[in-house]
């Protein structure tokens, strides 16, 4: 019965998003308080009916109910508890059901937390998101219904694919939709406020802090499931440029630049139609990565659904929803009247730039995602893009955006003055010369890359510090006061500084990690011992386990440093017992924030095994970075100005900035450009 | 019930919301400027800030000015917009009723119901396998007793009966990897028997069609000291003499096992077969006949389920080869079958086509004859 | 500043952004795109030696070869022509005689191939889309599409 329940609240929840669809547009548009007035509890209502049907598979998995063909083909009787819990959303139709899940839960999340909003836009952004609610409920229902029954039910299940049964996968794929799903809010104010025809400052304001939001859950997601990759694939890497992670790296990249370039329409009426684009490109970015890991068009690690109907619906909705949202841009954005004006050096300026660099890398990751699958389909020749080409194209067009970023964040609005921002800037700029020297020095000049790497690490990191130091203005008003004056500084600002500190932070471990690795592969027998990097490695032997659900042999190694014992790895290599499917779980071991990584391979009759070792210096920089910039999101999406607007006279006292001063979270760059 | 009532619940909380807020916004009026107030709040929030960075220093009065005016521009704008909707349409009060009454009543509750009963299994309750488990035996099927047993064991891999147990049912189900498994596992926790060894190299048996390989062997060895009077280890050790050619060795054993044979007992034949053969100075493992695994799968059997699966053997020797021929001593056996299942026609029948096909062979008619004369048929043409 | 010059300078920068991520992209796919070939493309293109490419195929029951240090050397198959493949370094988890692979490297003799990456997919009845279409295509494989 409680399938059952599940199945029907899944449809009751579709039947209202039609409703949702209709009747609170047409409110907004002709000004109907009532038909307006339905939209906010019904996105509650339906983010319910959603959550109850989610909930009823997901006690199908717990119970391991085996008359539903979902649990019987994803869940086994005897897995562990927290892998029955994930394997509900480790399966196409339960993943897709948990990002209609997430689609519903920030539509409720605008009914219950947007009462700043004006009526009409409100209704008009809530009927948006039905629209795209229905059409992936629609999905659900027709093509991938996880509540489709078994009966007579087989007495036991068919298990899980072994290498999602690991707890990054439990976190990863909700933190991940939880990112790229969220853009869906911003599409929807923007596809609303086209049809609306009003589109401002004010616009951009509300619009923020749910792109704010977005971001940081994406930022957290993809960090983390390049975490997983690292450490569960025994790969030794980080980041492969798989298909399914550009998929999530696309609108990361393109939602990055809506945040900065909102920050413009917000301040000064400026680059609107340019903000509307790109609010629709970013959510067409993240459908466009669900249906690349949905329809099976590309094969990788994560894709686990082939269905070619499925494809083809998910194509049609992509098309549909894209294809529609250009094409009512298209018609109304010429309509928007011209904003604000600024000169090319100016903190707009600096936003145009940012917005250039990072929408220039989402097309060069686009093209590179997706030029095999065109070639392949136009003429049949298959090619692979592999880390190269991004490293080409990708790496060139961050660096400029890089060593600008300390010049955006400190330039005034308007009219800039680069020779003033530059003279602040002076101390960081020494700092990172001096360390790019002494790196040149130490490691040699072949290493030149790697050098300047580090600079501009360290330049983009001390020129957020220098960015918060220069607010105190310590010179003129003695230390105290200039702490109190740092301190009490707006959320933004702080957010900002923060969040860019975070993004030199994660360069310097990717510049390190690549740069100086160690990396050793070879055949190793017991009591033999092998140098990665400045430890000592010795195998002690191998022996064997039995984990809940699988067995597998755990090679023990003794770690040394300079001759004393520094702890011990147990590696191992794992057969899953519901598939017979072997996996490697790399040993890690974690000193600071480098890392000494190992790998079983082949395990010979001789009880000698391949091992691969690698040391990793720094290599933890690269997840810390993500998180320093998540947490410089959540700053920026505390300060509470982004919570004004609603006509309430006792929100007096917010701390802050002003339209025109420059406090707010920011992007990069000097560089030209006057608004659109 | 339950079911229809709770769904029921859902679908009219479901109108509820709908028709709630719709009703309390009738009386509330709905005048334009409420929207845009959100909009002058917003501007008039940005000129506050101004005020108050200007105040802490954060920002040159010059510029503050200047933004000051651009808000002041801005908040203009939303005061014309408000003066020019204010002529504007104000709802669509007559179509509104019909609409959300319409969705509320009508759409929502029909078009759910209809979906549903299109789409779901009404009815169908869920079947935790706990539950399932739960069931008293005798209302059970195999399947569900088999998964309670595994469950158990899963918990308590050392529970030596439960593999004693399990064993001999999967042999049933035709799961001879996972009965060697549990026969296994039960000599190891609780020592080693006739019946454990025993099943455990018929399991082999089973896995490796009929070829008795040396585990298996020696599984038969150590049942045959645990029983030396049990006929199934002495006819499986005949077996793999047989088959890996002893044929001396292979010879006595047969003969010795029939010696103490009681009349009737199905593998008999199977053991004088064999020891025809190996007379006969030939090997047995280049004609295919019943394998140990087929005889022990018959010794398992009611009589009528082994005579069918004999009778079903035979007929497809016969039908070999009569369409496409095969040896002499294939032939004999097909004879000596039918003898034994006695049906004397069909034999006949055989002889004559047997003597048929080897009519240019006169060494082969000869052992014919020898052979139907022995077994009571008519040689003379 | 008038505004005709802000707009030369705003179409300018664009532009010249738009040309070094356009210059970057070209650039890119022509030197740093693997082709991907199986056996019989191998044998019958006459393809340049030293060229970076992916060979897939299956590898060829009992080909597979160990020796010191890791290497192996085994042979990739799809059922019509072979292709010899010597590796340094761990094989996948789901490296198998029989089943599918991906080996990226250069061809480096008529028949003959030296990897630096073996692939292997993380599904036993997964079966690397561009093999099993080279494997259809040699009529080797029939997979249940």
């Amino acid at each position: 019965m409680i399938a059952e329940l599940g199945h029907f609240a899944l449809i009751l929840a579709f039947v209202m998003a039609l409703v949702q669809s209709v009747l609170p547009m047409l409110g907004a548009v002709k000004r109907d308080a009532r038909l307006m007035a339905i939209a906010r509890p019904v996105s509650i209502h339906m983010f319910l009916m959603v959550g109850l049907s989610f909930a009823a598979l997901t006690y199908s998995y717990l119970v391991s109910d085996f008359s539903v063909a979902n649990v019987v083909q994803n869940s086994f009787s005897q897995k562990p508890l927290i892998y029955k819990i994930s394997g509900v959303w480790g399966n196409h139709e339960g993943s897709v059901l948990l990002w209609v899940l997430i689609l519903v839960f920030f539509g409720a999340l605008v009914g219950a937390f947007g009462s700043n909003l004006p009526a009409p836009l409100r209704a008009a952004t809530l009927a948006v998101q039905a629209w795209v609610v229905s059409g992936f409920l629609l999905f659900i229902l027709a093509t991938s219904n996880p509540f489709e029954r078994q009966l007579p039910a087989p007495i036991e299940g068919n298990g899980l694919n072994p290498i999602l049964q690991d707890i990054g996968l439990a976190i990863h794929p909700p933190l991940l939709y939880i990112g790229y799903v969220g853009f869906s809010i911003t599409f929807s104010f923007a596809v609303a406020a086209l049809i609306l025809g009003r589109l401002d400052a004010a616009w951009a304001r509300w619009v923020r802090p749910w792109t704010l939001l977005a971001w940081v859950f994406l930022t957290l997601g993809i960090s983390m499931g390049s975490y997983w990759a690292y450490y569960e694939l025994g790969w030794g890497g980080w980041w492969f440029w798989d298909p399914v992670e550009n998929a999530s790296l696309m609108p990361w990249l393109s939602g990055t630049a809506l945040l900065h370039s909102a920050l413009v329409m917000e301040k000064r009426d400026a680059l609107k139609v340019w903000t509307v684009l790109l609010a629709i490109i970013t959510f067409s970015l993240s459908m466009l990565g669900t249906f690349l890991v949905r329809s099976g068009v590309l094969t990788s690690v994560h894709a686990f659904a082939t269905d070619p109907q499925r494809g083809v619906f998910i194509l049609v909705l992509l098309c549909l929803f894209i294809g529609g949202s250009l094409s009512l841009f298209a018609w109304r954005a010429p309509l928007l009247k011209q904003g604000g004006i600024f000169a090319p050096i100016s903190r707009e300026g600096a936003l145009v730039f940012n917005n250039l660099f990072l929408t220039a890398a989402t097309a060069s990751v686009f093209v590179g995602t997706l030029y095999p699958l065109a070639l392949d389909a136009f003429d049949g020749t298959k090619i692979s893009v592999g880390a190269p080409f991004f490293n080409l194209t990708f790496g060139p067009l961050m660096v400029p955006l890089l060593l600008v970023i300390p010049f955006g964040q400190s330039m005034a609005w308007k009219r800039g003055d680069l020779l003033a921002v530059a003279q602040r800037l002076y101390a960081a700029m020494a700092l990172a010369l001096v360390l790019a020297l002494v790196m040149l020095w130490s490691w040699g000049a072949d290493n030149i890359l790697a050098a300047l790497g580090v600079g501009l690490a360290v330049w983009v990191m001390a020129g957020s510090v220098s960015e918060l130091w220069s607010r105190g203005k310590f010179s003129s008003v003695g230390p105290l006061k200039g702490i109190r004056r740092i301190v009490g500084l707006p959320g933004s600002a702080w957010g900002t500084a923060v969040a860019h500190f975070g993004v030199g932070v994660t360069v310097l471990g990717i510049v390190s990690a690549t740069a100086f690795q160690t990396e050793v592969v070879l055949t190793m027998k017991p009591g033999q011992s092998v140098d990665v990097g400045s430890y000592q490695v010795t195998f002690d032997g191998l022996s064997p386990a039995t984990g809940p659900n699988y067995i597998e042999d755990i090679g023990r190694f003794t770690v040394r440093k300079a001759g004393v014992v520094a702890g011990t790895m147990t590696p191992s290599k794992r057969v899953y017992e519901a598939s017979r499917m072997p996996t490697t779980e790399a040993g890690i071991m974690t000193s600071g924030v480098s890392q000494l990584y190992l790998a079983l391979g082949e395990i010979h009759q001789d009880g000698s095994l391949d091992i691969r070792a690698y040391f990793k210096p720094l290599v933890l920089l690269i997840w810390l970075g993500c998180v320093v910039m998540a947490i410089g999101g959540g700053l920026s999406i505390m300060d509470r100005r982004l919570r004004v607007g609603a006509p309430t006279p006792s929100r007096r006292r917010q701390t802050s900035s002003s339209g025109t001063a420059g406090t707010s979270t920011s992007g990069a760059g000097t560089s030209t450009g006057a608004g659109s | 019930m339950i079911f229809w009532f709770v769904a029921s619940l859902l679908a009219v909380g479901a109108a509820l919301v709908i028709l709630i807020p719709a009703q309390r916004a009738r009386r509330a009026d709905f005048a334009a400027e409420d929207s845009l107030s959100a909009d002058m709040a917003v501007y008039k929030d940005q000129i506050d800030e101004l005020d108050r960075d200007l105040a802490r220093g954060l920002i040159e009065p010059e510029t503050a000015g200047e933004a000051r005016i651009e808000i002041a521009r801005r908040l203009l704008g939303v005061d014309e917009l408000l003066k020019s909707r204010s002529s504007a349409n104000k709802g669509m009060s007559r179509y509104a009723t019909a609409l959300i009454q319409g969705a509320a009543l009508l759409f929502i509750p029909v078009a759910s119901i209809v979906l549903y009963l299109f789409l779901g299994v009404p009815g169908a309750e869920d079947q935790p396998l706990q539950a399932r488990l739960n069931v008293p035996s005798q209302d059970q099927s195999l399947d569900v007793l088999i998964a309670r047993v595994e469950q158990h064991l899963a918990d308590n891999p050392n529970d030596g009966q439960g593999w004693d147990i399990l064993a001999p049912v999967y042999m049933r189900i035709a799961d001879p990897a996972r009965a060697a498994t549990a026969y296994a596992k039960a000599a190891s926790l609780l020592g080693s028997t006739y019946q454990r060894e025993i099943g455990y190299g018929e399991a082999l048996l089973a896995i490796d069609q009929g070829i008795v390989n040396d585990e298996a062997r020696a599984a038969f060895e150590r049942a045959n000291r645990l029983d030396p009077e049990a006929v199934k280890p002495r006819f499986y050790l005949a077996e793999a003499l047989t088959q890996e050619g002893r044929v001396e060795e292979a010879r006595t054993a047969w003969r010795r096992l029939l010696e103490d044979a009681q009349e009737g007992a199905g593998w008999v034949e199977v053991a004088r077969t064999r020891l025809a053969e190996l007379q006969g100075g030939e090997l047995a493992t280049d004609a295919p006949g019943p394998t140990a695994a087929d005889v022990s799968a018959a010794s398992n059997m009611t009589e009528a389920d082994r005579a069918a699966m004999i009778e079903g053997m035979v007929a497809g020797l016969s039908e070999r080869l009569t369409t496409e021929g095969g040896g002499l001593q294939e032939w004999t056996r097909l004879i000596r079958a039918y003898v034994v299942l006695k049906r004397p026609e069909d034999a006949q029948a055989a002889l004559e086509k047997a003597k048929n096909s080897f009519k240019d062979e006169s060494t082969a008619i000869a052992q014919l004859e020898a052979l139907g004369r022995e077994l009571g048929l008519s040689v003379s043409q | 500043m008038t505004r005709k010059q802000r707009r030369l300078i705003t179409i300018g920068s664009v532009g010249a952004v738009l040309v070094l991520a356009v210059g970057l992209i070209l650039a890119a796919l022509n030197d740093q795109i693997v082709f991907f070939q199986g056996p019989t493309d191998i044998v019958e293109k006459d393809l340049p030696l030293g060229q970076r490419m992916r060979l897939g195929g299956l590898v060829e029951e009992g080909s597979l070869e160990r020796f010191e240090d890791s290497r192996v050397a085994f042979k990739v198959t799809d059922g019509a022509n072979t292709v010899a493949v010597t590796y340094q370094g761990i094989l996948p988890d789901l490296f198998r005689e029989g089943q599918g692979v991906i080996a990226e490297g250069e061809l480096i003799g008529a028949r003959a191939f030296n990897a630096d990456t073996i692939l292997a997919k993380h599904d036993e009845n997964y079966m690397p889309k561009e093999v099993a279409e080279t494997l259809k295509k040699q009529g080797v494989w029939k997979g249940n599409e």
